[in-house]
């Protein structure tokens, strides 16, 4: 039987957002002006025109993977065979996947590098040739309203069923995540978002029940950690676990998620954070930004605040992918 | 105006009422604003796109509620709509705002349509496209009724192909009855058996006019028939004989899939031609036409599969099938 990896789903989402504020030093992508509306038959047409000269290029560029039974999608964006795709579909660095190309063609990929965090996943097809591939753009200066083209294998690869397309905007660009209203499926994941210049700006990850929430991992997180990904590293994203307020005095916590190291430390519901080592907290960010530089095993000391004592507790920062 | 404790209380009653619905309507659709590719301003943009298809777009309703939507493919008349939303007897609202009594003349089940007749001699038929040209992917595709702007709008995602049927589902735990047939162990509720009036103890001796002779033979014809295909059962209940007739469904494995995909039809597979489309529609938005920009039918819509998909027959397999139809049906010329 067919197993699909699904997207990732809602119940995940606010955890995840949690996680995404602890990745990344908060800083959403520049909120832009929106690009022109269609509004007569000839901006249609215009768009359409673009659609159609996309698809064609892309076609031969977007790929179906199964990884050991895990269905998703990918897509070539060099002539010597790299593939982009969802870290959740190629997962740990070293695996053989079959990659089946359009025209329904077999070749096998090694799987390289796996951003947990950011759901970066990265393939090299096994062979000497010259593969079709897409180019590479850019997210940061995409805009809300940017008209944009999904390609993808939902459902996973269907015999005789080409790369499937799917149009629609750009709808945020906030929190350094990408939300489109191109409607994608399980089995898409890892597929190619393009631009109308059929540049890839996003790769599938996730989906939430509403059809306007799809998910795409921004281009430019591939590009910063090109060379973590091509080397084969397999890397999460440090954390304690904890959710919380800012407070005048620091980070009040207002829950410990169970099973990470917060909990393991002792720490509590009320709790504020005033010092990491020997940084002082101020607030969500500070304490962001010092968790995210240390990495995985590293301990550090908290400087709490708890009904008016101060105490110190040491917690074992962990890797995003090893906790629980 | 003076604002009293009651003014505020009311306020705040009104606030949130209009806040809990909003996050009903949000779970699904989401806050779509006017720009997205389904919101209204986009969806205006193609006014022009449906001016005149929304003529040959028909409402079927029954007791004022709509179940499905229909094209008008003969002046005659003549309403096609999808089959499986289709009743026996239904009226039909034309653009106009008619309001006609239908009866469903002719199923094709293989297509999943149905051939609807009213009275009348003067309706707008619609304009098919090309014949010979398929709707080319990531061309727009327009989902008109009644109003100015289009129900839905998305672009050809796969061109057309065989969309085998899936997996049928009857709805019965079967064992062998004694060399004779296959024994009904037990209904599941809520199941196309269910509906179709199958009991425990029931033991079916044929299917589609073949004999049944045991439980694998059962199990085989519901796979061939797949999904939407129809089932006659001749049933052996205690003394009696008994026929009953069957819709196969389909089942869906994938909780996630469901509830990520919104409402889907009934029957979305098992269809010898269709093309994939990505605008999204609700179940019983299907039958009506679809267009491209050049406000031309390319085909009919005939299901919202999942998340992703939507199916529409191709222009050209549509017309050989009404003519077809309509031959056998009138003596009518069909031009």
């Amino acid at each position: 039987m067919l197993r699909f990896r699904p997207l990732r789903l809602s119940p995940s989402l606010p955890l995840y957002v949690f996680l995404m504020l602890l990745s990344t030093v908060a800083t959403p992508l520049p909120a832009q002006e929106r690009q022109t509306d269609p509004e007569t038959t000839d901006d249609l047409r215009a768009i359409e025109d673009k659609v159609a000269a996309v698809v064609k290029k892309a076609l031969p560029a977007t790929v179906a993977i199964n990884a050991q039974g895990t269905f998703g999608s990918g897509v070539i964006v060099s002539a010597d065979g790299y593939i982009l795709t969802a870290g959740h579909v190629s997962t740990e660095p070293g695996r053989r996947v079959k990659v089946i190309l359009n025209g329904e063609r077999t070749v096998y990929a090694k799987t390289l590098g796996w951003g947990q965090v950011e759901d970066l996943g990265l393939l090299k097809i096994v062979g000497d040739q010259e593969w079709p591939f897409l180019e590479m753009g850019s997210s940061a200066d995409l805009k809300r309203g940017d008209w944009c083209v999904s390609m993808g294998h939902p459902g996973g690869h269907e015999r005789g069923r080409a790369a499937v397309v799917r149009t629609g905007r750009v709808l945020s660009t906030a929190w350094r995540q990408l939300r489109t209203d191109c409607t994608i499926a399980s089995g898409d994941s890892g597929g190619p978002l393009l631009d109308l210049k059929g540049r890839v700006i996003g790769i599938h990850s996730r989906i939430n029940p509403d059809l306007s929430r799809n998910y795409h991992v921004p281009i430019d997180k591939f590009h910063q950690s090109w060379t973590r990904l091509t080397s084969a590293e397999t890397w999460g994203q440090s954390l304690i676990g904890v959710r919380g307020v800012d407070d005048a005095a620091g980070y009040r916590i207002t829950e410990v998620i169970e099973g990470f190291p917060a909990q393991r430390a002792g720490l509590k519901p009320g709790d504020i954070i005033t010092k990491i080592d020997d940084e002082e907290v101020t607030d969500f960010d500070t304490l962001a930004r010092e968790v995210t530089r240390r990495s995985a095993g590293t301990k550090v000391e908290l400087l709490i605040q708890r009904d008016k004592k101060l105490l110190t507790i040491e917690v074992e920062v962990a890797n995003r992918g090893e906790a629980r | 105006m003076k604002v009293t404790n009651r003014t505020r209380i009311g306020f705040l009653v009104i606030l949130t009422l209009l806040s809990m619905t909003s996050i009903a309507d949000a779970q699904r659709w989401g806050r779509r604003r006017a720009w997205e590719r389904n919101g209204t301003q986009t969806r205006a943009a193609f006014t022009d796109t449906v001016r005149e298809v929304r003529k040959s777009t028909v409402r079927v309703e029954v007791a004022g509620r709509l179940v499905a939507l229909g094209t008008v493919v003969h002046s005659q008349g003549w309403i096609l709509t999808k089959a499986s939303l289709a009743p026996a007897t239904c009226e039909c609202v034309l653009a106009d705002g008619r309001r006609l009594a239908a009866t469903r003349r002719a199923v094709i089940q293989e297509h999943d349509l149905a051939l609807l007749s009213v009275t009348a001699d003067d309706l707008p038929a619609i304009t098919w496209a090309d014949a010979q040209r398929e709707p080319d992917v990531g061309r727009w595709i327009a989902v008109p009724s009644h109003r100015a702007a289009p129900i839905s709008v998305g672009v050809v995602s796969v061109p057309s192909r065989k969309i085998d049927p899936e997996r049928g589902f009857l709805g019965v735990e079967i064992v062998d009855g004694d060399g004779n047939g296959a024994r009904i162990q037990a209904v599941i509720d809520d199941t196309p058996a269910q509906r179709a009036g199958l009991r425990a103890n029931d033991i079916v001796t044929a299917a589609n006019d073949d004999p049944v002779k045991n439980r694998t033979q059962l199990v085989m014809r519901i796979r061939q028939v797949g999904a939407g295909g129809a089932l006659k059962l001749r049933v052996q209940r205690g003394e009696k004989e008994v026929t009953l007739n069957a819709v196969i469904g389909q089942r869906n494995f994938d909780p996630d899939d469901i509830e990520n995909s919104g409402r889907v039809s009934l029957r979305h597979s098992g269809f010898p031609k269709a093309f994939q489309h990505d605008a999204i529609v609700q179940p019983e938005q299907c039958g009506g036409p679809l267009v491209d920009l050049s406000g031309k039918a390319v085909g009919i819509n005939i299901a919202r599969a999942n998340r992703a998909a939507s199916l529409g027959i191709p222009a050209q397999v549509v017309r050989e099938v009404v003519q077809r139809e309509l031959k056998k049906l009138t003596k009518l010329v069909f031009h």
